[in-house]
C-alpha cells in the first residue's frame, strides 16, 4: 500500500535541513527502500513519532538513526530500530518562507 | 505562501506532529535579560559617579559605594554569561551565515563588558548598550520578529531594542 502524508515538525534536531515548525511530505510503501543517509519517520517507543537520518544498518538487520544537529538525541539513546518501526521516508521539507528542500 | 496554506490547514485539521528531538530542548532564549543587565550597569555607573562627586562621604555612602560596585560587577558577569549562552547554544550555521558580524560583535561585547566592570566609565557602559542592542536586533531578525526602539520606562531611560511581538 502506498501512502503519502504531511507532518508538522516539532524540534530542531534535524536543523539546518528541517527546522522547528517546518512541514514535511513523506511516503511509505511495502517496497520502500531503506537507504543510509536518507531521512525517515519512525515510531519510537519512548519518543513517539520522530524523524531522523539513517546512519547505518547493523549485522542483525537493525537500523540506527541520528539527527543532523549536534544537539540531537544521540544514536545510542534512540537505540536500534526495526524495519516495522520505520513508517515513512521524508521526501521534502517546506520551511516558514515556503522554500522547498528535497531530501 | 505554501507554508501559510499548510499552516491554515493544520489549524483546522491538525497534521500529525513528528518530533525532531534534541537532548537540550529548552529553546528559551531572550536577549532582554542582557539589555536589562546593561541598563543596570549604566544606572549603577551613574549613581557611582554621583556618589563620588560628594565632598564628604558618610559611612553609609561608603557602604552604598561598595554595594553599587558589587551590583555593577554582578551584572557585567550576567551580560557575558547570557550573551555566551545565546551565541553558543542558539546561533547555528544558518544564523551565522545571515549575520557574519556576530562573532566579532560577541567578542566586542565580552571586551566592553569587562571594561565596564573594571571602570566607572559612562561612555564604556553606553557603548556596551549599543553593542547589546545590535545583538538583540540580530537575534530577533533570526527569529523573524520585527523590532522597535523605545526608551526604557525607568532610569537610565535610554533607547532599547524591543521585539514587536504583536506582528508575529
Amino acid at each position: 500500500m502506498f501512502k503519502l502524508g504531511i507532518d508538522k515538525i516539532l524540534g530542531d534536531s534535524m536543523s539546518p535541513n528541517i527546522k522547528d515548525g517546518n512541514f514535511v511530505i513523506f511516503f511509505s510503501s511495502r517496497k520502500m527502500k531503506i537507504t543510509p543517509s536518507k531521512i525517515y519517520r519512525l515510531s519510537h517507543p519512548e519518543f513517539g513519532s520522530i524523524i531522523k537520518r539513517l546512519s547505518f544498518e547493523d549485522a542483525d538487520g537493525n537500523f540506527w538513526f541520528k539527527g543532523d544537529s549536534p544537539d540531537s538525541t544521540s544514536l545510542k539513546k534512540i537505540g536500534a530500530i526495526t524495519k516495522e518501526q520505520i513508517n515513512g521516508r521524508i521526501l521534502l521539507a517546506i520551511d516558514s518562507k515556503s522554500c522547498i528542500t528535497f531530501l | 505562501m505554501l507554508h501559510k496554506i499548510l499552516h491554515s490547514i493544520d489549524k483546522k485539521f491538525t497534521f500529525n506532529v513528528s518530533k525532531a528531538h534534541c537532548d537540550i530542548p529548552c529553546k528559551i532564549y531572550d536577549p532582554i535579560e542582557i539589555q536589562v543587565a546593561v541598563l543596570t550597569i549604566i544606572r549603577t555607573t551613574d549613581l557611582l559617579i554621583e556618589l563620588n562627586g560628594k565632598e564628604t562621604k558618610t559611612p553609609n555612602d561608603n557602604a552604598q559605594f561598595s554595594r553599587l560596585v558589587a551590583q555593577k560587577e554582578e551584572h557585567g558577569i550576567k551580560v557575558k554569561e547570557s550573551v555566551r549562552v545565546i551565541w553558543g547554544d542558539y546561533f547555528k550555521a544558518p544564523q551565522f551565515e545571515k549575520f557574519p558580524e556576530t562573532h566579532d560583535l560577541v567578542h566586542k561585547i565580552m571586551l566592553t563588558a569587562s571594561k565596564a566592570k573594571q571602570n566607572i566609565d559612562k561612555d564604556v557602559s553606553l557603548e556596551l548598550l549599543s553593542l547589546v542592542n545590535r545583538f538583540a536586533e540580530i537575534f530577533w531578525d533570526t527569529k523573524g520578529v520585527n523590532i522597535y526602539k523605545a526608551k526604557c520606562p525607568y532610569p537610565p531611560a535610554l533607547e532599547v531594542v524591543y521585539p514587536d511581538l504583536k506582528e508575529s
